[in-house]
């Protein structure tokens, strides 16, 4: 449970409710698998600064200059906290309506990134250990 | 959807709303109307909470205030500020008389010195936040000569000058009778209105997130902003005003700027400003 100090209480708490609650959830059928060329490309977005520019609030593997106004995701349990990958790229595209009041850019909703790049940061993120 | 998602969404909403209730009451700052004292009571021990150690006068330093090195190249970096060859110029347009023979003194009180300390301010009888800007160019209209642009390099260093007739005493101001409240009021619901594509309030940025790193960045608490304005920045090499970094960040989260002096900018300036009331006024600043 070591990792999970870096974490707020925040994550800690909707962790645990997303643990309790998550068993029974349906699994996203219809994604094509990951592959190596979809993570390094959802890795460039996720690092330029004019696409997703994660970097600007978390921390990546193997990113400089990261900020820290997010949770650090090269430690965060990602696969526990969203299940499947259908989860997490509905959270990038709206995680205000997964988490209210969230200070995180929409970028589906608000059209930051298009819905494939969405997918491709998807996989990147699915890919961290 | 099934039934198990749309609940577990919904606990997992309720469990977020819960947390976030107890660590952001920045949110209740901005969206209750208690008036500017209480207003200005509550930002200060908001930010006293944040960071317990750091004194008011601290926040002059914005984000240098959390940085031992980067403080360190500031006090290397302020030794020759070249923000002071913008002062030494608006000294002399300042100095300079008009045909008439008056001069920019004789439009304030005291020649000027510790006026800009209350500045910008609700001029009862135009009904508007009045700026520096504002009665900088009104002096000139008064004495025949043609109003500057805004943002010009001259009326920059013209408020900049004006301002550091203030220097070393604490900002103070006002916001008392019922127009001004008005016009504080609507500075405070712009500081926290969510804008642009990124979807970002000020207050998200100098408020919930003061202090923390936005890539290389420190991000400054809203106390203490207003009194370093105009500012001398690596990043323009050149003194600004504070109305000008506003446009800045409106288009770091993808909004559309104001013009300058815009009615929603002078209201912005007027509730930050009153925010920082207390801390002392040292202008050019330096920042990079
Ligand atoms: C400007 C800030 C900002 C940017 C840019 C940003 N995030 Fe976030 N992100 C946050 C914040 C703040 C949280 C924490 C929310 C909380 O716990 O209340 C967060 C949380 C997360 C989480 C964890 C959610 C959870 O349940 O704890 C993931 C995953 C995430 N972000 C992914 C991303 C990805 C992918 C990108 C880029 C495409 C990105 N973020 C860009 C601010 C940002
Ligand atoms: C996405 C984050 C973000 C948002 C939103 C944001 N800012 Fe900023 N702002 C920054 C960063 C980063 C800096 C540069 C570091 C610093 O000095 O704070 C900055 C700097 C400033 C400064 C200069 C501070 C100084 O000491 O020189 C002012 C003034 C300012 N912002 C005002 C605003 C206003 C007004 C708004 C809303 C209209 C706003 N900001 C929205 C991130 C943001």
């Amino acid at each position: 449970m070591i990792k999970f100090r870096a974490l707020g209480w925040g994550q800690v708490l909707a962790l645990g409710c997303l643990t309790v609650m998550g068993t029974g959830l349906a699994v996203a059928a219809g994604i094509p698998p990951i592959n190596a060329a979809n993570i390094a490309a959802g890795r460039t977005i996720a690092f330029n600064k004019a696409q997703g520019n994660c970097l600007a609030c978390h921390v990546l593997p193997g990113g400089v200059q990261a900020g820290n106004v997010g949770p650090n995701l090269s430690e965060l349990p990602i696969h526990v906290i969203f299940k499947n990958r259908e989860k997490l790229a509905k959270f990038i595209y709206d995680p205000e309506k997964v988490i209210p009041h969230i200070n995180m850019p929409r970028f589906g909703k608000d059209k930051v990134l298009t819905n494939h790049q969405i997918g491709l940061v998807t996989d990147y993120l699915w890919s961290l250990k | 959807m099934k039934k198990t998602t749309v609940i577990a969404i919904l606990t997992l909403g309720t469990v977020a709303f819960g947390v976030q209730a107890q660590t952001i009451n920045w949110w209740d700052l901005g969206n209750t109307k208690v008036g500017p004292q209480r207003t200005l009571k509550e930002f200060h021990e908001y930010f006293k909470e944040q960071f317990p150690k750091m004194s008011l006068q601290q926040y002059a330093l914005g984000s240098y205030a959390f940085n031992k090195g980067l403080y360190q190249q500031y006090q290397e970096a302020i030794q020759f500020n070249p923000g002071d060859l913008t002062l030494s110029q608006g000294k002399k347009l300042w100095d300079t008389k008009f045909p008439d023979g008056k001069s920019y003194a004789s439009c304030f009180p005291n020649g000027g010195k510790g006026v800009a300390a209350s500045y910008p301010y609700y001029d009862a009888k135009t009904h508007e936040v009045t700026t520096a800007a504002m009665s900088i160019n009104a002096c000139r209209v008064q004495n025949h000569l043609k109003p500057l642009r805004y943002g010009s390099s001259s009326l920059i260093a013209l408020q900049t000058y004006f301002t550091s007739l203030s220097n070393g005493m604490p900002v103070d101001v006002k916001v008392q009778g019922p127009g001004a409240i008005k016009a504080f009021e609507e500075g405070k619901a712009y500081y926290f209105m969510r804008r642009g594509q990124l979807n970002f309030s000020c207050a998200t940025c100098h408020v919930a997130y003061a202090g923390k790193y936005l890539r290389a960045q420190i991000i400054s608490p809203l106390l203490g902003q207003s009194a370093h304005y105009p500012t001398y920045r690596a990043a323009w090499g050149a003194v600004n005003t504070f109305q000008k970094r506003f446009i800045g960040c409106d288009k770091k989260v993808g909004a559309k700027p104001e013009k300058l002096q815009s009615v929603d900018y002078r209201n912005l300036d007027y509730f930050m400003s009153y925010i920082s009331n207390g801390i002392k006024i040292n202008v050019p600043g330096y920042r990079p």
